[in-house]
């Protein structure tokens, strides 16, 4: 302890020689103007790199003691019967709810025949899991557990059931990274309300989504609605997110999802096919 | 055989252990807290202090252009706040003989605010905008300095196991 906090530094020389400090910070430098204006194809690197953490994280994860197993080993065996018993039931049920959902498939494709509609739309969703929340002060992505092993695209709108959050930015072999809406580099053009105002929304890295490109002497009401315009062909028309709100004359949009605490979310993978 | 492999892993600890913590911040701590991008200058620091040979350089650009991936920030530039905090580090380290925890503390103190306000300054020049300053990055310090012990402590404790001074002056022979 008395190490701990009475230190002997005995090397008082400079650790590192100046050179190398120049050397390693002029690389640096080039290595962010080289990002920056795409001379090297960085993607190709993320994509290599993101994959292996989470092969060492999945690595890490399957080989942790399963704690579950090592609980059944203590289960005694009236309480396995007991289990048994409830799980037999549990199945039962939901294949009579399965029989009975499928009986209404069939009897609402006979009623759709009957009316003569169009056949459905399809809509193609995909459920993933957020596997690394990378979102810090300056930079607001997230990483989902799919990619292009699940036809996962670069530009596909994330989403949950409340409304948009952003949209497919990078694509790897077993993961993506999505872009939020709150991001500064994310631009979407949107409607508002019901008078179908066009603007585009830009994240600022905060919460409050800003409004850009309105015409002059526009006015909002608060609380009203802002929807992808589906303009530029970035994203299907009409799906929400957020809401105007008004702070000292000066109007923002209020994201319909808590933007840091998303777990799951929907990534649509069929935009545009139905056009 | 062995022995090698074990000198090699000992060695190499300084880097695993910042390694290691850059996986705590991803996976784990970024569920409870937000420590930031700057988290493992904390374990840099200390390695630096301790045992500067075996945290070469180009370590640093490797670490630093690591986190720059899984974060999306521009390629480069944790690395180049990293490697101007040592440069200061370097150069006002000189200034004292024995320098106490809390003096060490104090130095870190200075050195993580400086880091933040340089990578905000960055990335507005990046972004050709000023970047909002808000009650986050505020606890994201204080977060920062408030763990700075803690993992202080727990990598002394691992420096002292592995007699990690006595491997440095080994190499140095």
């Amino acid at each position: 302890m008395t190490s701990f906090l009475n230190l002997k530094i005995r090397n008082k020389k400079n650790l590192f020689s100046n050179y190398s400090f120049v050397f390693f910070i002029i690389l640096s430098i080039t290595l962010i103007f080289f990002d920056l204006k795409n001379i090297i194809n960085s993607s190709v690197i993320r994509s290599k790199i993101v994959n292996s953490i989470f092969h060492t994280q999945d690595f890490f994860i399957s080989n942790l003691p399963n704690i579950d197993k090592l609980k059944l080993l203590f289960t005694s065996k009236e309480e396995l019967v007991l289990e048994n018993k409830y799980l037999r039931e549990k199945i039962e049920e939901s294949s009579l709810y399965r029989l009975k959902s499928e009986k209404l498939g069939i009897e609402n494709n006979i009623l759709k025949q009957e009316l003569s509609l169009l056949p459905s739309a399809l809509e193609d969703y995909i459920l993933v899991k957020v596997t690394a929340d990378t979102q810090t002060h300056y930079n607001k992505s997230i990483i989902i557990n799919a990619g292009k092993n699940m036809s996962i695209r670069k530009g596909d709108a994330a989403l949950t059931y409340k409304g948009l959050i952003g949209s497919v930015i990078e694509v790897y072999e077993k993961y993506s990274r999505v872009l939020l809406i709150s991001d500064i580099n994310s631009r979407i053009p949107v409607r508002v309300g019901e008078k179908n105002i066009k603007a585009i929304i830009a994240g600022n890295n905060t919460d409050k989504i800003e409004l850009l490109y309105l015409k002059d002497n526009v006015v909002f009401k608060e609380n009203d609605l802002v929807y992808t315009s589906g303009d530029g062909g970035y994203f299907n028309s009409g799906i929400p997110i957020g809401i105007i709100k008004k702070e000292n004359n000066a109007v923002y949009i209020d994201s319909l999802n808590d933007l840091s605490q998303i777990q799951y979310i929907n990534i649509y993978v069929n935009q545009f096919k139905n056009f | 055989m062995l022995g090698d492999i074990k000198h090699f892993l000992t060695i190499s600890f300084p880097t695993l252990s910042i390694l290691f913590l850059i996986f705590i911040n991803i996976f784990v701590s970024n569920n409870f807290f937000d420590f930031g991008q700057l988290f493992v200058f904390q374990a840099i620091f200390f390695w630096i202090l301790y045992t500067p040979k075996l945290l070469p350089l180009y370590i640093i650009l490797i670490v630093g252009v690591l986190q720059d991936i899984i974060y999306l920030s521009p390629v480069g530039s944790t690395a180049l706040i990293f490697l101007l905090l040592i440069f200061l580090f370097d150069k006002y380290n000189k200034l004292f003989l024995e320098p106490s925890f809390v003096e060490l503390f104090t130095s870190f103190i200075i050195l993580f605010i400086i880091g933040t306000i340089i990578f905000w300054g960055l990335n507005s020049f990046i972004n050709l905008k000023f970047l909002p300053i808000n009650i986050n990055l505020v606890y994201e310090i204080l977060l920062n300095l408030f763990f700075f012990p803690l993992n202080y402590f727990v990598l002394h404790i691992f420096y002292k196991k592995l007699n990690l001074e006595i491997k440095k002056y080994k190499k140095n022979v």
